[in-house]
Order: C-alpha cells, then structure tokens, then sequence
C-alpha cells in the first residue's frame, strides 16, 4: 500500500534499455506526477474569530499554529488583518521571533535562519497581540513557511530530444527531473485539516459564525469544496450560507427539526483572481426555531474539509506500455521517451507557475483558544475539534498531548444537551500522558487504514499533523 | 617455453605435464611429480540440470591423489591453498585449478586431498556489507572501479572476503583472489549483507538478478551477465564428432519455467532514529579499551556520526561515569559501520575505571514496509524463488524484469549435453561460447555454452558439458543505453 515511487532511476552505459526497469517505471512515475502536480489546496482554519471576540487578554492569541522546519526553508509568512493599529506579535518556540506595530491588511515575516532548528523539527508558532484594546475584526488569513526550492532546489535541466541516439546523460536527466518533481510534492503534502465533530449551533432566530478560513486559486484549481455534515435537532428552518469576502455566494437547502446528513458546497472560484486571498466564512442560519412546545436543542454540525479543486483534470495520454524483449524500430522507443520528455517538461512548468500551491507549506491550525479553559473546552471537554484527513501518504507526524488516531466505522450518539458522544472502531492512543510529543507514525502499522480511508487525530492538545512519505 | 599452441594441444599423440603445488610456509611448493599419482578436478556453473540456470551453486572442485609419505603426511592439510597446472611436454603448463584442501584421506600408500575451489573460502566468510542503495546487483570491474563507493553488492562481497578486481591486479598484488563483473541487469532498491555465509549471498544475488558466478581455471572468479551467455566473441571452437569419444544428453522437465513465484518486500528508508540502544553496564579498566558489537534488528542506510563527521558516537549515545558516578566522557569509535551490525571502540584513557551505562546508536533505518506476492508469466510449471529473491526483489519493476529475465531464459528445455573424453585442452574455459558440430549425433552446428569441464587422468583427458544456447538473447539484439540508432534498426527491448 506504499505510494509506488521509487526514487533513483539509474541508466548505465551500453546497458539495455529496459522495459519494465526503465520505461515503465518512467510511464508510472510521469502518471503519478502528472496527478499530482494538478492538485489544489486545503484552506486553514481560522479559529480565532469566536475567542478573540470573546477575549480581551494581554497578550490576546490571533491564531496558533506549528510547521515543520526543513533545512532550506527560510521564511516565515503570516498574513494578517488588523482593525486599528496593533502591536502583534510572533512567537517561535517560546521566543518572540517579531514584535511589530502595524495596521490593516499585512504579510509579516520572519526569517528562520540562525534559529537552530534542526531538519523535521516541529516548531510551534502562535501569533498574538498586545495590548489588546478590545477591538474586534482581527484576522489571521494565512500563515506558511517558504521556500520549498531552498529544500528541493531549482528544477534540473530538461534533456534535449533524442534524435538518433539514447544518450545516457539524456535518460539519466529525465530520472533526476522526475525525482525533483516528485520530492517537491512528497515536501509540499499538506497538513490535517482542523474540522468540527458536531459543534454546537444556534437554536433561536438569526445567524452565527460556524466556520470560517481563507484560501487562494492558485494552479487552475478554480472551484471550492466544502464538505460537512448536519444534525437539525429542534429548529423548523435553517439553512448555511457561503461567503466569500462577505458576500453569500451559495446557500444549503433550508433544513427541519429532525433532519440530517452529509452536504457539501461545490462552487466555481473562475471569477476570482489567482492568488487572491478569498475570506471564507460558513454561516447557519436560522429562520424559525422549535415548535411551540418543544424544548429546544442546539443544531450540529461537522466541516469536515474545505480544499479547492479543479474542474477538469487534462491528464497527459501514457505512452504505450513497454514490454520485454519487445521488438520495436528504433523510431518507437525515441518517440515514447520523448513523449515522456515532453510530460515531464510539462509538469515542471505546471509546478513552477503555481508557486502557493508547491511553494508554501502551510501551518497546521491548532485547536483555538487563547488560554487553558478555552483549549479545554475546544478540544477537550466537547471533543468537538479534531485533525481530519484521509490518509494519501505513507507517514504522519503528529506532536501533541494525549493524542489517538481514530478511524473506522463511527458511531455517534446523540446528546442533547451535551457534546455528542463519538466512538470509531478503531481508537488507537498514540501518546500517552502530559507531555507534549512529537511522533511519526507509520499508517500501515494500523490494520485496516489503507490509502483513501478517513481517519481523525483526537486529544486536548493537538498542535501537529501532516502526512509525509516514507 | 611458451603456453600450450593449438598444434601441441590438438596433436594426434599429446604428452600431458602437470603439476600440483601447495601453499607451505609462506610460499608455493611444487610437489615432487613421482608423488602425484593422479590429479581430477572440474570446473562447473552450476549445480542444475537446467544449462544455464542462475545462480553460484557449484564452483571448483578436484581431488589430487599423492604418495602417503611421511613429508606429505606431515602437511596441515586442512584448508591448505592448492594449484594445480597441466601442460604439455613442449610447452608451458598453465594453471588449471586453484582452490583449498577440504579433506584428506589416506590408507598407507595413497593420500588423496580432496579439493575445492574459493567458493569453499567464501562459504566460511560471514560477510557484513553496508547498505547499498539502487546500485546494479554487479557492476562492471575496470582498472579504476570504486568497488566498495560505487560497486554493487556482489562486489561488495567478493571485495569483503579478500578479492579484488582482476583489472587492478597491479594495485593489488597480493589480493586472497581476484575477480572480474560484467553489469547486471537489474538493480535491487537496498542490498546488504548481514553475517550470511558469501557464497550463499553471492548465489542469492545471482538467482535475484540473473546471472552466474564461475571460477575460471585461473582461479579468478567471475560474474557473467546472463545476455553474454549465448555472446560470442571471435572465432567460436567448434567441437567435432573427433574431438569427444561419446556424447551424451540429460535434461528434466522440472527445469522449465512458464511462471515464476516470488516475494516482493518493499523496503523505504526511516527517519533518523534510535535504531540501538543497549543499557548493559560495562567496566572499562583504567587506560583500556573495550569493543561492543551491536548487532542490529532492522538494517541502516547510515548512522549518526558526532559533529565533526568522524566515525565517533555523538555524546548522547554514551553514558558513562567513574565508580564515583561522576560523569565521564570517553571516546567511543565506531570501528565497523555495516548495514546490520556496528562495532563501538571505547576507549577509557583515564586513570580511573570507568562504567559504560548505556550504548545508544542513531541513523536511518531501512524497513520492509509492505510485503506482497508477485506472479510473473502464466501457466505451468512456476518456479517458486522463495528466499533466493525474498531479500532483493524489492519493487513490482524488479519483479517484473526478474519474471520475464526466468521465463526466457528457462522457458524452453536446455538439457546438458556431455561431451565424454575428450583430449585435454587449457584453452576451453567455462562459460565460453563454442560450436557443436556432430550431424551423427543430431547437432549441426549448434551454438552452445560450456557449463562444465571435469579433467581426468592428471590432465590427458576432459568431460566437457555444453548447453545449446540457441534462441537465448545476447545483448547486441538489443536497445542499449548511449547506442546510436538509424529509425528503422529494429532491437529488443530490455527486461
């Protein structure tokens, strides 16, 4: 169940061209790139809008978030909205890597280098303000770390065609080519995404905040997809709106008292600009509550993921599948490796122009809250927050405390009146204890979680998940 | 005199000389010829009945047959390095069998040393190899070949226990053997060895890679690409119906293969870990040194070194203190690096005993992550390669070339074709390609491949087995890498 790339295609001189050895691992490998350089993005979750509302600290936490150092990388980015003149602060580790006093919309950075990380630490960051003087509308829209060529370097050079010959500096150029390719989609893997698990929602008239991120269109990855799930316990009519940069841009279908499921918004982003930051916010709303005489129940709600995609994947046509000891003219095999060339050549070009998707690694989003009894509550007493994702990679490195791996049928019960009881089949610890650690787990270790399986990181403290390759 | 000329050997009356010299304090000792009484040695490729079977199941034996005196008798037989040359009267003798005494047997007037080539060496060395990644299992020997940085895994081993290539005898003067690689044809994705007896790994590697591994009569032991099976270079020897008295064939139809069956273990490197940990409590005495072998359950690619990049643990993987509990920092060498085991030189050049609690090592640990089985080819009879391939096939490519590579090499009948009595000749090697020319006796002109030679009669007269290698691939049918084509050439694609 391993992803099926190997690493270090080698040609020798005066060696025979090998079918299965050679070409068809080239075929594979030019497959598996080409899909996996169409890809789009996760958007962050921005949980800080609820507590910091709430909250009036000194300092007072915008977003908290952890990366994974590689050596090469060397700067930090965090876009931010500030309401009024703000002194903001980030903090690396404990340290305070750049205190700034700034307003309105900014990209602050901070330089990684000389801070003595070393190659996969996991760095915690949290993004705070202080004084806080109690205005509200603070955001954090994005925050990644750059740049992922400093770990991978600059693309190797793309081979001349073959003409009349099979020159080994040639073949070997399109083995390193693709294993350049392939490194920087195994660097750029994303992290878990920090959903709900049946939130509580409203029960009376109005509207209210239920999620809300940012993302960009970036490498023709131009439609949105918000997937969740909905439990309307009490309420007579409710439905969720979508906006982007504040303006509604789709609605669910209006729900009843005792309706449930699984819905997903799936909209075109054509219309907005690539790389522009696009504020997303998913909103209930509630039109009538209970019925008279019923008591009423807070609503439910999971937002599972929210990624963008493309419409259309205009994957490259394979070259013909190679046989050994296949006869062929010479003129066959020149052009399948110049086809192959030429895909290669593609997917590097496809790479290069989309550099928010394949140069940034982004920060996985904590669970929020500015102190102790706001974690709890998040993602402790309710269990309401998890890391989700569904496992495409080989590894995943967690750091947090008291953490399981969870996946499997689920079963959730129902409990009015207090965070909804979820039990998966398979609930496996993976920490143990208050300390705060930081580990790799290897999927296939778990019976039962293949490739394609969804699976969710639970505890108090979760500051780190990413899927990685061995 | 000069080396035997084709006119000397193809005589019609020959006058075969030999001569059998032992390795005696320090140096050859020819044997009195009134001693020898009869020399028989044989030369195979292997142990099948199927001609060109992969693999380095059966090397070098002989047996020489001396007078039981009290000089002879007084010989530490066991494992003595024996050669053996045959000749003829006008010329030179030229080697014809280099190998070991194995055992000895004597009744009074006879002793007779049975012998067997360095493959007897090789089986008695535990090999330890660092772990070498993507390499050809066999890379080809030149004069500036870096064996053990850029060699694969079969040189490795061959390097381990003492040879070195042939093409760098000049360096190497005085190597234990020598020894010559073409390329192979695949290359495994990790490849080690972890204390396995060498010839077995060697005969692993080859049945995982195709391939065999001779001995040459010059005791130059050789890894021949399966596609240079059937190669012929210049003028073939052709066999005639007058160079052998009889001829003979076997073959079974067990050694056919439609299909091939076999364990694919994908193995991905780690991150770097604790990949030993020992928490023994070891006494070093004041300004001594102890040597701690750790022996490794999952194989490294690498290991952590201290910061200045000597083969030095770092100081988090020792901890040691005097008797007092005072804590001690001694220097802790790592005097052997392979793949599976790791030797830890530490050195105590105080004036006080010290006590070594805790041995840690780090580095990237290379796993099986995923284990499956593979199919290749369809029908019956499959071949089952079971542990032969368990170690090395390590992707579904390498299966693949691996299943194609058996079914067109065993796919039709090859039985050993045995040419009986024939008149000595030093010249035929195995391994060589020759021609078998005998209408009487059903061949006509057959390309065929000498897999055996037996020398009886202290070098008058030889068995030669052939195997015809009609139809097997040799690599100028094929499309090689840095090979300039016109459109229209037509080639094999490679496995």
């Amino acid at each position: 169940m391993l992803l099926a790339y190997d690493y270090g295609l080698t040609f020798v001189s005066g060696m025979p061209l090998s079918a299965h050895g050679q070409l068809n691992r080239l075929r594979r490998a030019i497959g598996m790139l080409d899909m996996l350089s169409m890809r789009g993005r996760r958007a962050p979750t921005e949980y800080m809008i609820q507590p910091i509302e709430n909250s009036d600290g000194d300092p007072t936490v915008l977003g908290r978030g952890s990366f994974q150092y590689r050596l090469g990388l060397t700067t930090l980015s965090v876009h931010v909205g500030l309401p009024v003149s703000s002194t903001i602060q980030i903090v690396l580790d404990g340290v305070v890597a750049l205190s700034t006093t700034t307003s309105g919309a900014q990209i602050l950075t901070v330089s990684l280098a000389g801070r003595g990380y070393g190659d996969y630490q996991v760095i915690d960051c949290v993004v705070q303000v202080t004084p806080h003087t109690g205005a509200r509308g603070y955001r954090l829209y994005d925050a990644y770390v750059a740049p992922v060529s400093g770990i991978v370097g600059a693309p190797p050079a793309l081979p001349a065609a073959m003409t009349s010959s099979l020159p080994l500096s040639a073949l070997q150029a399109l083995a390193t080519l693709a294993d350049w390719q392939m490194r920087v989609c195994a660097t750029v893997t994303q992290s878990a995404f920090m959903g709900t698990l049946f939130q509580s929602a409203m029960f009376w008239p109005g509207q209210q905040l239920l999620w809300s991120g940012s993302i960009a269109k970036d490498n023709d990855a131009d439609r949105l997809y918000l997937s969740l799930s909905y439990r309307v316990e009490t309420n007579q009519a409710e439905q969720l709106q979508l906006q982007i940069s504040g303006v509604g841009v789709a609605t669910s279908p209006t729900w009843s008292a005792g309706q449930g499921g699984n819905y997903a918004f799936d909209i075109s982003l054509a219309a907005y600009a690539d790389g522009a930051i696009l504020d997303i916010r998913l909103l209930q709303v509630v039109t009538t509550a209970e019925a008279s005489g019923v008591r009423p129940h807070a609503s439910r709600y999971s937002v599972v993921d929210v990624y963008t995609y493309r419409a259309s994947y205009p994957y490259a046509t394979p070259v013909a599948i190679s046989d050994a000891l296949e006869v062929l003219p010479f003129s066959t095999v020149r052009d399948r490796l110049n086809t192959m060339r030429s895909q290669l050549s593609a997917i590097t070009t496809r790479i290069q122009q989309a550099p928010d998707v394949f140069d940034r690694m982004r920060l996985f989003s904590w669970i929020p809250g500015s102190d102790a009894g706001q974690i709890a509550y998040f993602g402790g007493e309710c269990r309401t927050m998890a890391a989700m994702g569904i496992r495409a990679h080989d590894l995943l490195w967690v750091k947090g405390r008291d953490l399981a791996l969870c996946y499997g049928p689920r079963s959730v019960t129902a409990n009015l009146d207090a965070p909804y009881a979820i039990t998966w089949v398979h609930e496996e610890r993976i920490t143990s204890g208050d300390a705060v650690e930081t580990k790799l787990i290897r999927f296939d270790s778990y019976a039962g979680l293949f490739p394609g399986v969804p699976y969710a990181i639970v505890g108090p403290d979760i500051r780190f998940v990413h899927e990685g390759f061995v | 005199m000069t080396p035997p000329t084709r006119a000397q050997i193809t005589a019609p009356l020959t006058q075969p000389t030999y001569q059998v010299r032992i390795w005696v304090s320090g140096g050859w000792q020819a044997l009195s010829v009134s001693d020898i009484q009869q020399v028989d040695i044989q030369h195979t490729t292997s142990d099948d009945l199927h001609g060109v079977a992969f693999g380095a199941s059966v090397g070098a034996e002989g047996s020489v047959v001396v007078a039981d005196t009290p000089t002879l008798r007084a010989y530490t037989w066991q494992l003595m390095p024996i050669r053996v040359d045959f000749g003829f009267a006008t010329s030179d003798r030229v080697q014809a069998f280099v190998g070991i005494v194995t055992a000895m047997q004597r009744d009074g007037v006879t002793m007779t040393w049975t012998c067997r080539g360095l493959d007897e060496l090789m089986r008695g060395t535990p090999v330890y190899t660092p772990m070498i990644a993507g390499h050809l299992a066999a890379t080809q020997t030149t004069v500036t070949s870096a064996e053990l940085t850029s060699g694969g895994i079969i040189n490795v081993i061959l390097w381990t226990c003492g040879g070195r290539p042939l093409e760098q005898q000049a360096t190497y003067p005085s190597a234990v053997f020598y020894y010559t690689c073409h390329n192979a044809l695949i290359a495994p994705a990790w490849a080690w060895v972890a204390g396995e007896n060498a010839w077995d790994e060697l005969q692993r590697c080859c049945k995982a890679v195709g391939g065999q591994i001779i001995q040459r009569p010059d005791g130059v032991i050789a890894y021949v690409n399966p596609l240079y099976f059937g190669a012929m270079s210049g003028t073939p020897f052709t066999f005639g119906g007058a160079t052998f008295a009889t001829v003979s064939l076997q073959g079974e139809a067990r050694d056919i293969v439609a299909s091939v069956r076999m364990r694919v273990t994908i193995r991905r490197m780690q991150g770097e870990q604790t990949v030993y940990e020992d928490t023994t409590a070891r006494y070093v005495a004041a300004n001594s040194t102890i040597s701690v072998v750790c022996d490794l359950p999952v194989p490294v690619y690498d290991y952590v070194y201290a910061a200045s990049g000597a083969p030095t643990l770092p100081s988090t993987g020792i901890v040691a203190t005097d008797i007092w509990g005072v804590r001690a920092t001694p220097a802790a060498t790592l005097t052997q690096s392979a793949a599976a085991r790791a030797t830890i030189h530490i050195a105590n050049t105080s004036s006080t005993p010290l006590i070594v609690s805790r041995l840690a090592l780090r580095g990237r640990p290379v796993e099986a992550a995923s284990d499956e089985q593979a199919i290749i080819g369809s029908g019956m009879p499959q071949l089952e390669l079971g542990d032969a391939a368990e170690a090395l096939v390590q992707s579904s490519a390498h299966a693949a070339m691996l299943g194609a590579l058996y079914t067109s090499f065993y796919g039709v009948p090859r039985p050993i074709i045995t040419l009986h009595t024939c008149g000595y000749d030093p010249d035929r090697i195995v391994g060589e390609r020759c021609v078998l020319h005998d209408p009487d006796a059903g061949f006509t002109n057959e390309p065929v491949r000498i897999v055996a030679i037996r020398v009886h009669e202290t070098g008058a007269t030889m068995d030669v087995d052939v195997v015809s290698v009609a139809g097997l691939p040799t690599l100028d049918q094929f499309f090689v890498v840095d090979g300039v084509y016109t459109d229209t050439d037509q080639r094999y694609l490679g496995y």
